[in-house]
């Protein structure tokens, strides 16, 4: 004799292989659910760091900041860093951010003093992009849309090769 | 004391901050970008002058606008000029003081020359401190 006969109310067992969702796709969906939660803070993590480091002293921001009449960093040019910061792959490693004399907020991927790339910024919306891989000299104004030029990325990545 | 005439052999010195020097010894390209409003970098003659006369002219030339000069990139002149810029001395051969002149109008090609210059000065020698300087009494 079933179940149903017996018990004249239904029931829904929920955990047989003939129900809609089984034990191992509840297991899965938990995991999928966990990971979100770790991906979500990994990125807000990342995001402090990278307002961290784009955080100036107040003395980059006054002309004359190295004694030689160097120019301000706007405050335009750090909001410049911080979005292209934020829109780059988590695959490569943080720049240094280094105040440069002429007015321009420096992203630095360093390796040694032949192999090294910058890209500057201003708050123009240009990018001013320089640097070093061996005996290459590159130079040369880039923009930002949607995403990072995929040449600077690959010339970031020459640094590391 | 230096003629007028600069010698490509010449070596010229520009002196370092705090920032301007990496915790390997490469000088920093930022000590090498001339300023947006004349593009002239400042350097100095230190042709026949002993070590302590070059950390002596920094404390007397430099000091008193940038602070604690703590290091040196001394880079010899052929470099600059290779890459294509000039040493321009003051009329004035005492006072020891030339400018590095002939900057490109191209910021990009600016930085660049820059980190050029930064990698010919390296590694930066470091200025010692005497027991007296750093604990006057």
């Amino acid at each position: 004799m079933s179940l149903a006969t017996v018990n004249p109310l239904p029931v829904y067992d929920l955990f047989s292989s003939s129900s809609k969702f089984s034990q191992r796709d509840l297991n899965e969906s938990d995991e999928k659910e966990a990971r979100r939660w770790e991906d979500l803070a990994s990125e807000q993590k990342r995001l402090e760091k990278i307002d961290a480091i784009v955080t100036l002293p107040q003395q980059y921001r006054e002309k004359n900041w190295d004694g030689l009449e160097a120019e301000p960093i706007p405050a335009a040019a750090i909001q410049e860093a911080r979005i292209f910061l934020r829109k780059l792959p988590s695959s490569i490693p943080m720049p240094e951010v280094i105040p440069e004399p002429d007015g321009y907020l420096g992203l630095e991927w360093y390796a040694n003093k032949w192999l090294l790339y910058v890209v500057s910024f201003n708050g123009t919306g240009v990018l001013s992009c320089s640097g070093l891989i061996g005996s290459e000299r590159i130079y040369g104004p880039r923009y930002m849309d949607e995403r990072i030029p995929a040449e600077i990325l690959r010339n970031i990545a020459k640094v590391f090769l | 004391m230096p003629g007028k005439d600069i010698h490509p052999s010449e070596f010229v010195s520009r002196y370092l901050i705090k920032d301007n020097i990496r915790s390997d010894g490469v000088v920093r390209h930022g000590a090498f970008l001339p300023s947006s409003s004349n593009l002239e970098l400042s350097v100095f003659r230190i042709f026949n002058l002993s070590n302590e006369e070059i950390w002596a002219l920094a404390v007397e030339k430099v000091e008193p606008a940038r602070g604690k000069v703590i290091g040196r990139g001394d880079i010899r002149v052929s470099g600059i000029i290779e890459n294509s810029l000039r040493v321009a001395p003051d009329e004035d051969p005492e006072s020891r003081h030339a400018g590095i002149v002939g900057w490109p109008d191209d910021r990009n090609h600016r930085a660049t020359l820059a980190k050029v210059l930064a990698a010919l000065a390296s590694p930066a020698k470091m200025r010692e401190f005497s027991t007296e300087q750093t604990h006057p009494s």
